[in-house]
C-alpha cells in the first residue's frame, strides 16, 4: 500500500510539473491599414464637407483662412475673417499629411513621401495641380517597407488577444505635440507667401520652398507655384532637426541640440553660416532679423531640463551670441509681431511680451487656462493651437489679450 | 463580487446552523501553510478554512493570503473527503472561489526618453485548487493534513499604452489588458482544530 501511495504521489507531482506555468494573455488593440490606389487618393483631394477637428497638427495662415492639419488625414480650411465666428468651410483629404505651406493660391502639402500642390484660389473648391513623387523618402523609414502602389488612407482598430510569445513587450507614452508660429516671408515674384508656424518643417522664401526632415534641408523651385520642382538636398547642419523659419536671406533651423543659420542669398544653394548650440531640448525658433528667439523645453522626446526663452544676437550670423535667457514654464511655439512677442507656454497658457529690448523682455499680458502649443500672429489676432481648441485671441492691447473666438477640438 | 460575498456570508450562517443541528455536523477551523512552486521563484500562502464535518466529509469556506507574484487574497468554498485505506487516511480536496487583488493601482515612473509615468490598474479573477494528501495523527485528537495539489489564480492588469503607427510616425493611445493565469504546484500542511 505504501508503495502504491508513493507511486501515486510521484505520478501526481510529475503530471503537475508540466502544468505549473504562468500564462499571460494580452488583450491589445492593433491597427490595420485601409488602402486606396494612388489615383483614388488624388481624385479625392477636393474640398470635402468640413469635419470635426480631432487630432490637430500644424497651422498655416493665408488671406483670412487658417489651414489646420488633421494629423495624417488632411487639412481643415477655416475662415477666420470674422475672428468672433471662425467657420470651417472645407476639409481636404490628404493621407499622411503633416506639413504644409501656402504660396499665392497654391497649397503645398506632404502626402507621405509625395509633395502635392493644390490650387486653393477657391477654398470651397480646391483642386490638385501637381504631384512630386518620392521627394520625402524618410517618411518610409519607420518600419513600413515595400511599395504596394497603394496609399494608407485610414487605420481600423481591432481588439485581439495575444499569447505571451506573440507580442513584443514594450510600452511607451507620449504627449502628442503640435505646432506652428509666425514665419511670414517675403516674395519677390509678386506672389504672396502665407504665414506658417515656428514649428513648421516647410518654409517659403521668395520663389523657393525649403523643407527639413530629421537631418536634411531640401530646396524646391516654386517659380511656377502650381508646379513645384525639386532642386536639391543639403545637410541641415545636424540631426534631430525639428523646425525651419525663414527671414530675409536666412533660414533658421531648430534642432534638439542647437540652432543652425543658413544663408540663402543663392536660392538653390543654402550655405550654413552659424550655429548656436544648447542643451538637448526641443527648440522652435523665430527671428526678426536682428535677434533669434528660441524656446527651450524639456519633457518627452525633448529630454533636457530647461524651460526658457533664449534671445540670441544674430548680428554676426557666423557667431550667434546669447543675449539673455528668460525662465518659462514649458514653452512651445512662438510668434513675433512688431515688438510683441507671443509664446505658447504649454499648460501655463499664452503669454504676451514686450520685446522692444532684447535684453529686457517684459511680460505684458497672459491668457491662462489653455494648454497652448503654437501660435501665428496676424493683424493683432493670435491664432493659437491648443489642446482643446483653436483659439483666436485679440492682442490689440497686448496687456489685455481677449479670446474672440474658437474652434473646438473633439477628441 | 458583492453577490459572492453575500453568498459566502449566508453559506457561513447556514453552516453554523447545520453544525448545531441533530445532524451532528461539527464546526472545524483549519489553518494551513502552503509552499508554492511555479514559473518564478517559490513562494507561499497561508489560509484559514472554516469547515463543517460529518463522517468523512468536510465542507466550508476559507480565505487567505497568496504571495505568489502578486499579493492577493483568495476567498473560496471548499470540500474535502477523507478515505480510509487500512491504516492510511488519504484525503482529497478542492477549492473554488475568487482571487481578490490587494494592490488596486500602481504608478510607475519610467525614466526613459519618454520620461512619463504610467498607472496600472489591477483586478482579480478565478481562484481554484485541487489536491490530495495524507492525514497524520499526532495526538489523540490532533491531526495534521499533508497534501500536494494544483492551484490556479488569475489577475488582470490594465494600463494605457501607445500603438506605434510607423509610417505615420504617430502613436495611437490604446488600453492594454494583461490577464495572468498563475498555475502552481502547492504543498500544504494543515492543522485541524
Amino acid at each position: 500500500m505504501k508503495k502504491i501511495l508513493l507511486f501515486a504521489a510521484l505520478f501526481f507531482m510529475i503530471g503537475l510539473q508540466s502544468c505549473i506555468k504562468d500564462e499571460l494573455r494580452r488583450k491589445v488593440t492593433i491597427f490595420r491599414p485601409v488602402f486606396k490606389t494612388k489615383m483614388e487618393v488624388r481624385n479625392s483631394i477636393i474640398s470635402d464637407v468640413p469635419i470635426d477637428v480631432k487630432n490637430p497638427g500644424k497651422l498655416f495662415y493665408k488671406d483670412g483662412f487658417v489651414f489646420l492639419n488633421e494629423l495624417n488625414k488632411g487639412i481643415h480650411i477655416i475662415d477666420i475673417k470674422n475672428p468672433s465666428n471662425p467657420t470651417s468651410v472645407a476639409f481636404v483629404k490628404i493621407p499622411g499629411n503633416v506639413d504644409m505651406a501656402v504660396r499665392g493660391n497654391i497649397l503645398y502639402a506632404d502626402l507621405y513621401t509625395d509633395l502635392v500642390a493644390i490650387d486653393i484660389s477657391n477654398p470651397r473648391a480646391v483642386k490638385l495641380t501637381s504631384v512630386n513623387e518620392g521627394v520625402f523618402p524618410d517618411r518610409m523609414t519607420y518600419g513600413y517597407m515595400g511599395d504596394t502602389g497603394k496609399i494608407i488612407v485610414d487605420w481600423i482598430s481591432v481588439d485581439t488577444v495575444l499569447r505571451e510569445d506573440e507580442f513584443f513587450a514594450w510600452g511607451m507614452r507620449k504627449d502628442v505635440m503640435m505646432s506652428a508660429t509666425s514665419s511670414s516671408s517675403p516674395s519677390s515674384s509678386g506672389v504672396a507667401n502665407g504665414t506658417g508656424g515656428s514649428m513648421a518643417r516647410f518654409a517659403l522664401s521668395n520663389d523657393r520652398m525649403y523643407t527639413v526632415d530629421s537631418r536634411n534641408l531640401k530646396v524646391f523651385n516654386t517659380t511656377i507655384p502650381e508646379k513645384p520642382v525639386y532642386v536639391k538636398q543639403v545637410s541641415a547642419g545636424g540631426w534631430d532637426i525639428e523646425t525651419i523659419f525663414p527671414f530675409g536671406n536666412n533660414l533658421f533651423i531648430g534642432s534638439m541640440t542647437g540652432m543652425y543659420i543658413f544663408d540663402i542669398s543663392t536660392k538653390d544653394n543654402p550655405v550654413l553660416q552659424g550655429t548656436f548650440v544648447h542643451a538637448r531640448v526641443c527648440d522652435p525658433v523665430i527671428s526678426d532679423g536682428k535677434f533669434a528667439y528660441v524656446t527651450l523645453r524639456n519633457g518627452n522626446t525633448c529630454r533636457g531640463f530647461e524651460n526658457q526663452l533664449d534671445v540670441v544676437d544674430i548680428a554676426d550670423l557666423k557667431k550667434p551670441a546669447l543675449v539673455k535667457s528668460y525662465k518659462l514654464t514649458n514653452p512651445h511655439g512662438l510668434s513675433k509681431d512688431g515688438n510683441t512677442l507671443i509664446i505658447c507656454d504649454g499648460k501655463d497658457g499664452v503669454k504676451f511680451f514686450d520685446a522692444s529690448k532684447a535684453s529686457d523682455v517684459k511680460q505684458l499680458g497672459w491668457v491662462k487656462d489653455i494648454n497652448a502649443f503654437d501660435v501665428i500672429a496676424v493683424n493683432n489676432v493670435a491664432i493659437v493651437s491648443a489642446v482643446d481648441a483653436l483659439y483666436l485671441i485679440d492682442y490689440s492691447n497686448p496687456a489685455m489679450p481677449v479670446i474672440k473666438g474658437s474652434v473646438k477640438i473633439k477628441n | 463580487m458583492r453577490s459572492l460575498f453575500i453568498g459566502i456570508f449566508f453559506l457561513m450562517i447556514s453552516m453554523m446552523g447545520i453544525s448545531q443541528t441533530k445532524l451532528k455536523w461539527k464546526l472545524r477551523a483549519m489553518p494551513e501553510l502552503g509552499l508554492q512552486i511555479g514559473s518564478i521563484s517559490p513562494s507561499g500562502d497561508t489560509r484559514l478554512n472554516l469547515l463543517v464535518e460529518k463522517k468523512s466529509w468536510m465542507l466550508g469556506i476559507g480565505g487567505g493570503i497568496d504571495f505568489y507574484r502578486f499579493q492577493s487574497y483568495p476567498i473560496y468554498v471548499q470540500a474535502r473527503r477523507v478515505f480510509t485505506l487500512g491504516k492510511w487516511k488519504p484525503f482529497a480536496y478542492t477549492s473554488v472561489g475568487y482571487n481578490i487583488m490587494g494592490e488596486k493601482t500602481r504608478s510607475t515612473e519610467w525614466i526613459s526618453v519618454w520620461g512619463v509615468a504610467s498607472t496600472y490598474k489591477y483586478g482579480g479573477g478565478l481562484y481554484a485548487e485541487a489536491g490530495a494528501g495524507l492525514v497524520a495523527k499526532i495526538k489523540k485528537k490532533d491531526r495534521l493534513y499533508f497534501s500536494a495539489g494544483f492551484v490556479q489564480k488569475t489577475v488582470t492588469e490594465q494600463y494605457g499604452s501607445y500603438y506605434w503607427l510607423g509610417i505615420e510616425n504617430q502613436l495611437k493611445p490604446v488600453t492594454t489588458t494583461n490577464v495572468y493565469t498563475m498555475n502552481r504546484l502547492v504543498m500544504r500542511v494543515a492543522f485541524k482544530l
